[in-house]
């Protein structure tokens, strides 16, 4: 093995067992030195390139995972009377809606969206770095200017196909959802809704319609105002 | 507190349970090693977990077609890359600048610190040809045959892009070139 391609197969591959560059480094003390020193550089190597994973990130895996198969399996059951109930859909769409979509109520809808989601995305107990809620707003064009409170879970979801983002925050009196939702022509944001678990607050963010959802005896304004102030469009 | 409006599943089949304990025990075997080769493929934080994220979603739905443990890692590479490239299609990410992010990283400190900062920077600074297979040898432990198989290369076309990355990076690592560059050796 010529020095060329000893050193080829080094920098290859300098864990490499292979019997032809073992051998050449018995054989030279300087390629045996050459071994050496690139084994050392490729351990630095191994250890730079190991850069720290996000605390919290198996919960998330988990959490999405199981979301995604809860909606599996509803999607199963609901599999007959849906295809009734697109038929229905279809006749009522052509009759009534044709010309003018229904608006979509943000309260009523969040609502619903929450009771569908369960308890799940008040579990995480680790919260996200402001920085990665952030890189997920942008795609709304909207970003958190500054610390609010801690925030533990981050993720789309669709009012009426409309990407929006879905936050749980803590707050006072409890960890509540936060919805950011684009602008889009049949909404309707009422300024207070609730039903029997649940009691919101709708507020137009000029850009957006920002929703906030808590318990039924929880104080949600300081926290609408907390994030009407930080929530900036970009 | 939180009252469920459908009822739950009447039962859960022990085929679910299994099925739920593979994918926990992927998550737990593979997910570090899986976001650190994320992020050295989009450089980004966020959208490195954003991929992780949609690979393990995509390994969920396929977990039956897994059929040998042992090819358990290669599969879910494979997904990984699909998943990384279809971010491209989509066009649904902003690509970040390189310099930023790698100035990011806040884990560690003083001599070593800075030293791997330097290295950081000059991986990421490596074109991806380069960076792909060095990371998959170093981070992911694959072997030049296994690498050459996932991007469809012959094996001496890694083993030369293996090369010229070491060798790419020993040389800037020992002839910094910006001005005040910290020296080693």
């Amino acid at each position: 093995m010529d020095d060329l391609e000893f050193r080829r197969a080094l920098y290859a591959d300098p864990d490499s067992q292979d019997s032809k560059l073992i051998d050449a480094a018995k054989q030279d003390p300087t390629k045996a030195q050459a071994l050496k020193e690139a084994r050392q550089f490729n351990e630095t190597l191994k250890s730079a390139a190991k850069v720290s994973a996000p605390e919290g990130l198996k919960a998330r895996l988990l959490l999405k995972q199981s979301m995604q198969e809860e909606r599996r399996q509803q999607s199963y059951r609901r599999h007959t009377w849906m295809a009734m109930a697109a038929c229905f859909a279809l006749v009522s769409l052509l009759s009534f809606n044709f010309l003018k979509p229904e608006p979509i109520n943000l309260g009523e809808h969040a609502i619903s969206h929450i009771a569908h989601e369960g308890v799940s995305p008040f579990n995480i107990e680790q919260p996200m770095a402001l920085q990665t809620v952030n890189a997920k707003l942008a795609r709304l064009n909207s970003q958190l200017t500054s610390d609010v409170s801690k925030v533990y879970y981050a993720s789309f979801c669709l009012f009426k196909k409309v990407p929006s983002m879905h936050l749980v925050m803590d707050a006072p009196g409890g960890k509540v959802t936060v919805f950011i939702i684009p602008h889009d022509e049949a909404q309707l944001l009422p300024d207070h809704f609730e039903d029997g678990e649940f009691k919101g607050v709708g507020e137009d963010l000029g850009y957006a319609n920002l929703v906030v959802v808590g318990n039924r005896d929880q104080d949600l304004t300081s926290t609408v105002q907390t994030l009407s102030d930080s929530l900036r469009t970009i | 507190m939180w009252k469920r409006k459908k009822s739950v599943a009447p039962s859960v089949n022990s085929d679910m349970m299994n099925k739920q304990r593979r994918f926990e025990a992927l998550v737990d075997a593979f997910q570090t090693d899986l976001y650190r080769f994320a992020y050295w493929l989009c450089q980004d934080k966020a959208i490195a977990e954003d991929v992780v994220q949609e690979t393990f979603l995509r390994a969920w739905k396929s977990l039956h077609a897994l059929k040998d443990e042992k090819a358990a890692k290669s599969w879910l590479i494979t997904i990984l890359r699909r998943e990384n490239a279809r971010r491209f299609e989509r066009k649904q990410f902003d690509l970040v600048d390189v310099d930023d992010v790698v100035l990011v990283d806040d884990s560690i400190s003083h001599e070593a610190g800075i030293h791997h900062r330097e290295i950081r920077r000059e991986i990421a600074a490596l074109s991806s040809e380069y960076r792909e297979p060095l990371v998959m040898q170093i981070i992911l432990g694959m072997s030049g045959d296994e690498i050459a198989a996932e991007l469809g290369l012959n094996k001496n076309t890694v083993m030369t892009r293996l090369f010229r990355a070491r060798n790419q990076l020993k040389e800037k690592l020992e002839n910094p070139v910006t001005l005040g560059g910290h020296q080693h050796g």
